[in-house]
């Protein structure tokens, strides 16, 4: 079954970057944002969220590696 | 783009760390000289959120005058959305990293509606739902295991397609 776009699902049209309680969501133990494949998110909102977790990064509300 | 060109109206958003050396009851004042670099270019302010201390996912590094680091584990974050001429921004954005209590700040432009989920993101994220929990097995699992992957991720995705339907309605709800 193919899997459906989180974002959609839940009707989030911008993905904040301070949301870090939802991007958490799409990284792996490391703090590397998950792929594309793996997520099953659309096109478009895998890039905004790839967006939204660097500029969370850099604000030092997520980590840029994690242990 | 085309607004710095026609001098138009931007909404745009200034995420900001506050030293932790700042007191928390200067904080305000703090947030009210912030507000006033804005205010003072000609911005309304459409949103904001006052500044909380919490750790930081890694330790920032800020070099002094001397030459030497100053290391930072935690501070201070808040942010402001405000609507403003797009040929002012960048004054605004240069008088905020000249601010000493400032460590680091963030300028995007963004638009009008809200987009920070708040504690609905809490809600959100405290959903099990079918596809994240594939998420979460498939990233702790080696490749090699995509197969029994697979296999647990199908129930689970049919068992919870009630519970989604209900959070959406629910969330609709709030909108209205």
């Amino acid at each position: 079954m193919k899997k459906q776009c989180y974002f959609n699902q839940h009707n989030i049209k911008y993905i904040d970057y301070k949301d870090t309680d939802v991007l958490k969501r799409f990284l792996n133990p490391h703090g590397r944002i998950i792929s594309r494949k793996r997520t099953g998110i659309s096109a478009k909102y895998q890039r905004q969220l790839a967006t939204a977790v660097k500029r969370a990064r850099f604000m030092g509300l997520l980590p840029y590696v994690a242990s | 783009m085309d607004d710095t060109i026609n001098g138009d109206m931007s909404v745009y958003e200034i995420g900001y760390l506050l030293s932790p050396a700042v007191p928390e009851e200067k904080i305000s004042d703090e947030v009210d000289a912030l507000r006033k670099i804005i205010t003072g270019a000609g911005a309304a302010i459409i949103a904001d959120e006052l500044p909380h201390r919490q750790k930081l996912a890694y330790v920032m590094r800020r070099k002094t005058v001397s030459g030497s680091y100053e290391k930072y584990a935690d501070a201070y974050f808040g942010w402001l959305k405000f609507e403003l001429e797009a040929g002012k921004i960048e004054g605004v954005k240069k008088s905020f990293e000249t601010n000493p209590s400032v460590l680091r700040t963030l300028l995007l432009s963004t638009v009008r509606e809200n987009t920070y989920l708040g504690k609905r993101a809490m809600q959100i994220a405290a959903e099990l739902t079918g596809s994240d929990r594939a998420i979460e097995t498939k990233a702790e699992t080696d490749q090699g295991d995509n197969k029994r992957d697979k296999k647990e991720a199908a129930p689970a995705t049919a068992a919870s397609v009630e519970d989604m339907d209900r959070s959406i309605d629910e969330m609709v709800k709030e909108v209205i």
